[in-house]
């Protein structure tokens, strides 16, 4: 077992990590070193915000969740792994939103002025194979998750999702190293149907958004066009190279594309917009035997194009309009160092990261662009005592918005319109601090099984307006 | 290695050229009558050149010798008005143009130029 790897188990306290991370590395899965395990965790999950930096999500959320992960070798070249969770809880006091995903939708969302809380019950399952036959490997990945979301009262979104990865990859050892390739697809889709129980009573409308307080102004209401269907199909592909033993140069680039066009199906399946989402990841390098030093960058691109749909009943598209442009990055540099000592093993892995947010408007000309700073530190401590297995984590960390700037004269938006951004615009503006413990607790119980307790605590604050948010988990689970 | 240069710098043409958002729209009333002047109050609500889809609405110029110009999003559009026509022989009559005015009616803006012909009804 290679040392780096051995750290990082010792650092988990567990052989699988079980944080919510489904995405695995096939390559990774086929040159680590593994054990073979399976983790059955049980968990209570909370957030909960004084006042919501992104109303689409929420101010907070209670979920109740099972998540399960099991990695095996079958044998000296062929590896397997599988992950189940499922979740169940509510969302509280959603708003400016009724779709799901919002943060791959947005803004080609729908939404309403009143929300509330938001019923949430989501599953997923994934699974890799991987085989290493001679100096050729590779692997398939698929990944499907379903979710639904609902509420009982006015106005009532009934959203249900399936989302559907598979990839396969292809990889040659060369050496003391290991490239590969890997490509997939992607289908996404989403069924969307609002109620009114009292639709004449209402108070509010089911707008179909475009982005600005833009909205089909044609489309809305709350007797008809209530029904939204998103479909989304894309591929990505991935290009890895990582050193055989974990130790030396490793760097990758990753190229998403997913294109999500938005259907009314009370109008004759008018396909009134497409988003298309653009990501490109690159990272690069350098692993020892007890520390890594790495620069991770991110560009992530939405286009969104809105329809010009004729008068007929027919709704036929004539043309489309590129009208919104939203472009986010990040850079990083991180280091990891640990000291394997006589109790313990200590851990600092510091970061610093440069990011940028840019949502403009092409007509009329509007935008909200923001600059950031963030610096974080995480610090561990793990050790055994008899058949008891500890590890302690904190955290601490500060998000500095260098620069922001709007412009949003041009809108003519109404008092809701102009209220929310305002909203939006103070909490994004804002400086934050943050901290946080997470702490593992596990004991050998039997002969290969472990019973253990995580606790995980964080807290945040904005300088400025002085808003805060919790975040906390408390879960225990079984490894063997 | 030139056809290569070649083809990225066409690629990095065609992704950094723009769609033209906007159609230049020429207001033109119908041929055969002496209209100097054509005023429309646009702050009325019954007077509206208005986007069919997204409800975007845009303000009538003022038509000279019976023709005037504006700009706006390619699109879908419904519009209607009464106005104030002065005429030539120094009269002032309130008209009205309204053969656009509803959904079926609506006239489609989706190139970079287009002309509407209004009809005007002289009102009492």
């Amino acid at each position: 077992m290679k040392k780096l790897g051995l750290i990082l188990v010792l650092l988990t306290g567990l052989v699988l990590p079980l944080s919510g991370q489904v995405r695995s590395e096939g390559q990774t899965l086929l040159f680590q070193p593994i054990e073979n395990r399976t983790q059955v965790q049980v968990g209570f999950r909370m957030r909960e915000e004084d006042d919501a930096s992104l109303p689409a999500e929420g101010k907070g959320l209670l979920q109740g969740e099972v998540r399960a992960h099991s990695r095996h070798s079958l044998d000296s070249i062929h590896r397997v792994e599988g992950h189940a969770s499922y979740e169940r809880g509510v969302k509280r006091a959603v708003n400016w939103n009724t779709s799901s995903d919002w943060d791959l939708l947005a803004p080609y969302i729908t939404l309403d002025t009143v929300g509330g809380d938001l019923q949430k019950e989501q599953y997923r399952f994934a699974a890799r194979f991987a085989s290493r036959p001679g100096r050729f490997f590779y692997s398939l990945w698929a990944d499907y998750r379903a979710l639904h979301e609902y509420r009982d009262v006015d106005p009532r979104p009934r959203n249900i999702t399936a989302d559907l990865q598979v990839s396969a990859l292809g990889g040659l050892q060369m050496g003391a190293y290991a490239l590969s390739l890997e490509a997939g697809y992607r289908r996404y889709h989403q069924r969307e149907d609002v109620e009114f129980m009292n639709p004449k009573g209402n108070n509010t409308s089911v707008l179909h958004y475009l982005g600005f307080g833009r909205y089909f102004t044609r489309f809305s209401g709350a007797q008809k066009n209530t029904a939204v269907r998103f479909n989304g199909n894309g591929f990505n592909a991935r290009l890895v190279l990582e050193p055989v033993d974990g130790l030396g140069w490793i760097g990758g680039a990753t190229y998403a594309w997913l294109q999500v066009v938005r259907h009314l199906p009370g109008n004759n399946e008018t396909p009134v917009s497409r988003l298309l989402n653009q990501e490109i990841d690159l990272y690069g390098g350098h692993k020892w035997s007890e520390a890594y030093i790495r620069v991770d960058t991110r560009l992530r691109l939405k286009n969104g194009m809105e329809h010009i749909v004729d008068q007929t009943s027919a709704f036929n598209v004539l043309s489309g309009l590129q009208m919104l442009q939203v472009l986010e990055w990040k850079a990083s540099v991180s280091g990891f160092r640990s000291w394997v000592g006589e109790r313990a093993t200590w851990t600092l892995l510091p970061r610093l990261t440069y990011a940028g947010a840019s949502w403009q408007n092409r007509q009329p000309g509007a935008g909200l662009t923001f600059h950031y700073a963030l610096a974080s530190a995480t610090g561990s401590a793990a050790f055994r005592a008899g058949s008891w297995k500890f590890r302690v984590e904190g955290e601490a960390g500060v998000r500095l918005c260098v620069t922001s700037s709007q412009n949003l004269e041009n809108l003519s938006l109404d008092g809701r319109f102009q209220a929310y951004f305002d909203h939006l615009y103070g909490r994004w503006a804002d400086h934050t601090v943050h901290g946080g413990l997470k702490a593992l607790v596990g004991r050998k119980v039997a002969k290969d099984l472990f019973l253990y307790a995580r606790p995980e605590v964080a807290y945040g604050h904005t300088l400025k307006e002085g808003h805060h948010r919790w975040d906390g988990l408390v879960a225990i689970g079984l490894e063997f | 290695m030139k056809k290569l240069v070649l083809i990225l710098s066409l690629l990095l043409l065609v992704s950094c050229t723009r769609q033209n958002l906007f159609c230049r729209v020429t207001l033109q009333v119908e041929p055969g009558q002496q209209i100097v002047a054509l005023t429309v109050d646009n702050s009325l609500a019954g007077n509206y050149f208005r986007n069919l889809n997204t409800g975007e609405t845009y303000e009538f110029p003022v038509l000279v010798n019976g023709k005037g110009e504006l700009q706006v999003l390619k699109g879908v559009y419904v519009l209607a008005f009464d106005g104030v026509a002065a005429y030539a022989d120094g009269t002032a009559k309130r008209v009205r143009s309204a053969q656009y005015a509803t959904v079926l009616d609506a006239v489609t803006l989706t190139g970079d130029d287009a002309t509407i012909v209004l009809k005007l009804l002289e009102l009492q």
